[in-house]
């Protein structure tokens, strides 16, 4: 068995104009950067992303935004990129905020085949609009549904050619439980090993989850936020 | 941001909702790890004992009660306590902050 394609363009090569789309990564910390820019190129339009973010201006998915690959997105937090913003305003963009904890429930459930959950969070709110709600326990929860999509694209630190991977400290976020909730799930990696030489008590995603691996060209992971004090205070 | 007034002698374990727990103070250098950030997309470094994990997890944690207190950033708050920390009318609406998280600290 070997997932192992060859370059990014070539494992984004079939991804349909209207897809839906998991795209990994927390800011722009664990993003699979190298199957963006591959997707950039090719400018495959109408996309329906599913991401936590939206990258900033300039970088990460704020680039399809600007290619105007991006029909509707469905994220947790989008404060740090202006057009989209400029965009959703003048409604060239259906925008889906979600509580982040239920995000990435909503994902993992998409993946571990359970169609629906509970949960307290939102209830009350805008949220909970046109949401079933349930008494349990005393308790008020609303139903929220499992996600899906066509292609999940995401970001590990090692894999090797069966598609096992593992992530590197938070830049594991949600890349694996989008790994799990797609039709087809792309991930690059930052090193390509031989199987065996990952510890199969450190694999994070099994192989099963994912169909093509694909050894990323280059790295710029740019820190977002540069925060950094002389003296140690947090 | 909180985690630098935070009394000497006094023993805190920090929690990112992007994946860590044990988190320590930013990088004293110039170095600076791109895969080691807080929820505030600002590097941080390792405290011994921390732990790496998912966002499904992440929440788990939170929703699940196991944290003991949790610091919130707010846009506005009443007399009552109640918070609002993610949308203004007719406004652009940038992402909500759950109940139980830390996350938002960064002035806007």
């Amino acid at each position: 068995m070997n997932k192992v394609v060859r370059t990014a363009s070539e494992a984004v090569a079939d991804i349909a104009h209207g897809s839906t789309v998991m795209l990994g990564g927390f800011g722009l910390c664990g993003i699979p950067e190298n199957l963006i820019a591959a997707l950039v190129e090719r400018r495959v339009k109408g996309l329906h992303t599913i991401s936590n973010n939206m990258g900033v201006d300039g970088f990460g998915m704020g680039l399809m935004l600007e290619a105007g690959m991006i029909a509707s997105h469905i994220g947790s937090y989008v404060g740090e990129n202006r057009l989209l913003e400029a965009m959703v305003l003048k409604k060239e963009l259906d925008l889906t905020l979600i509580p982040q904890g239920t995000l990435a429930e909503r994902i993992r459930a998409g993946g571990a085949g359970i169609p629906a959950f509970y949960v307290p969070t939102g209830l009350g709110t805008m949220v909970a609009d046109g949401k079933e709600t349930r008494q349990i326990g005393g308790r008020f929860y609303i139903l929220e549904q499992a996600l899906h999509a066509d292609v999940a694209l995401i970001k590990a630190w090692k894999g090797d050619r069966l598609g096992n991977l593992v992530y590197r400290k938070t830049a594991r976020n949600f890349n694996p439980s989008m790994a799990t909730a797609a039709k087809l799930t792309i991930a690059e990696v930052e090193e390509l090993v031989e199987p065996g030489n990952l510890d199969p008590d450190h694999i994070t995603t099994p192989g099963i989850y994912v169909n093509r691996v694909v050894l990323g060209a280059e790295y710029r992971k740019p820190i977002e936020s540069k925060f950094i004090k002389s003296g140690g205070a947090a | 941001m909180i985690a630098g007034y935070v009394p000497a002698g006094i023993d805190v374990m920090f929690q990112s909702e992007n994946g860590m727990l044990g988190v320590g103070a930013p990088p004293t250098d110039d170095w600076a790890d791109p895969d080691l950030i807080n929820a505030g997309k600002q590097p941080v470094t390792e405290l011994p004992g921390c732990s790496f994990f998912a966002s499904e997890e992440s929440f788990a944690m939170i929703r699940g009660g196991h944290m003991d207190m949790s610091i919130l950033g707010a846009m506005q708050v009443d007399e009552h306590g109640n918070l609002a920390n993610w949308t203004i009318p007719g406004k652009m609406a940038k992402g909500m902050g759950e109940r139980w998280i830390w996350w938002r600290l960064r002035d806007e």
